[in-house]
C-alpha cells in the first residue's frame, strides 16, 4: 500500500523537520492528503518517491513560512523517541549514547535546507542525484550542503565535548 | 594549505575520493595541525552517527489516519494506485507489450473505463510500469487516423475480452 511504504519516509521526514512527533503526524496528514489530491499532477517522467517527497518537502516550507514559527518551538527534543527507537538503549556505551544525542540536537541548528539534504542522504539513504532531485537544486548544490552541514555538525560535537578531545 | 582549504576536502578523504596529490597534502597538514585532526575526528564520529540514526516508526494511530484518506479521495484517483507499492513481478516485461498495445488503443479509442477495467486485471504487473503507461496514454493525445488501421484488430479483440466479465 502507498501508506505503508510512503508512510515511514515522509513521517520521518517531517520529525526532522519539527522535531516534534504531534506536529509531524499532523503534518503527514497533510501531506497525504495533499498526495492523494494531486496525483493526476504526477508524470510518469517523474521518480514517484522523489515527486512524493518534494511534494512533502514543499508542503513542509510553506506550513513553516506561513505560520512563522517559533524556532524554539521546533527545538524542542523529543527524548521519548530516541528511547524507542534503540537509540539511547543501555547496549550504546555512555559514550557513545551522549555522542548521539549531541549530533540528535545539533541536526536543529543547521538551515533548513542543510538538514533536509542531511537527513535524506544520510539519515534516509538517499543517494545525491535523489536529494538533489527531491529538493530541486543541482547535484553539486547538494553535496556542498551536506559537507558543510556534516562538518557543522562535527564542529558543534567538538564544542559539547571538549574535554575528550584534550586527552 | 591553509585549515580553511584542508577543512572542505576532510568530507571526500573520508570518502577516498581525493587525488592523489590532494591526498597527500591533508595528510600531510593533519599531521602537523592538531586542530585539523580534531575535527577530522569528530566528522568521522558524525557521519557514523548519522548513518546509525533509526527511521522512526509511524504509530498506529497515525497510519489508521491515513489509510482512511485514500477511501476519501477514492473517486479521484485510480483504484490501482491503491496497489502502488506492490512487489514487481518478474514476469512483468513478458505483458509490458500487451499493455502499450493497450494504451495505443486507448489513445485510439478512448474507451476509458473498458480499459481501466483491463489495467485493473494487470495490476500485479506492479506499479511503475502500469503508471507510466496509463500517464502516457493521459498525455499523448493520438489522432485516429495517424494510427495504423493494423492496431485496429486487437482492439477488437480486447474490447470483447472485456465485455465478458
Ligand atoms: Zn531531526
Ligand atoms: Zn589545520
Amino acid at each position: 500500500m502507498i501508506v505503508n511504504t510512503y508512510a515511514p519516509q515522509i513521517f520521518n521526514l517531517a520529525f526532522h523537520f519539527t522535531h516534534s512527533r504531534e506536529e509531524a503526524e499532523d503534518v503527514t496528514q497533510e501531506i497525504f492528503l495533499k498526495l492523494f489530491s494531486s496525483l493526476k499532477k504526477y508524470k510518469k517522467e517523474m521518480n514517484f518517491t522523489a515527486w512524493l517527497l518534494t511534494l512533502a518537502r514543499n508542503h513542509l516550507i510553506d506550513k513553516y513560512r506561513r505560520e512563522k514559527k517559533e524556532k524554539s518551538l521546533r527545538q524542542e527534543l523529543d527524548e521519548r523517541v530516541l528511547t524507542e527507537s534503540g537509540l539511547l538503549s543501555p547496549e550504546n556505551g555512555h559514550d557513545q549514547k551522549e555522542v548521539k544525542l549531541i549530533v540528535w540536537k545539533a541536526l536543529d541548528q543547521l538551515s533548513t535546507e542543510v538538514r533536509l539534504s542531511i537527513v535524506l542522504f544520510d539519515l534516509m539513504g538517499k543517494t545525491y542525484e535523489e536529494t538533489a532531485e527531491i529538493l530541486d537544486v543541482p547535484v553539486g548544490t547538494i553535496k556542498s550542503r551536506i559537507n558543510r552541514g556534516r562538518l557543522q555538525l562535527a564542529r558543534l560535537l567538538a564544542d559539547q565535548q571538549p574535554q575528550k578531545r584534550r586527552i | 594549505m591553509s585549515c580553511q582549504e584542508i577543512t572542505i576536502l576532510l568530507n571526500d578523504y573520508l570518502d577516498g575520493v581525493l587525488s592523489p596529490t590532494q591526498k597527500q597534502e591533508v595528510e600531510a597538514h593533519l599531521k602537523e595541525c592538531s586542530t585539523c585532526q580534531e575535527l577530522l575526528s569528530n566528522l568521522q564520529q558524525v557521519r557514523v552517527t548519522l548513518r546509525e540514526f533509526p527511521q522512526i516508526s509511524v504509530p498506529p494511530s497515525l497510519a489508521e489516519k491515513l489509510y482512511q484518506i485514500p477511501a476519501k479521495k477514492k473517486a479521484k484517483w485510480p483504484t490501482w494506485l491503491g496497489w502502488l507499492a506492490r512487489p514487481l513481478p518478474q514476469q512483468i516485461t513478458a505483458t509490458l507489450a500487451a499493455l502499450s498495445l493497450a494504451i495505443s488503443f486507448y489513445t485510439l479509442l478512448p474507451n476509458r473505463a473498458m480499459l481501466a477495467k483491463y489495467l485493473n486485471q494487470q495490476l500485479h504487473l506492479g506499479y511503475h510500469h502500469i503508471s507510466s503507461l496509463w500517464t502516457q496514454a493521459e498525455s499523448i493525445t493520438v489522432n485516429i487516423e495517424k494510427v495504423s488501421d493494423s492496431l485496429k484488430a486487437p482492439w477488437q479483440a480486447l474490447k470483447e475480452e472485456g465485455k465478458e466479465d
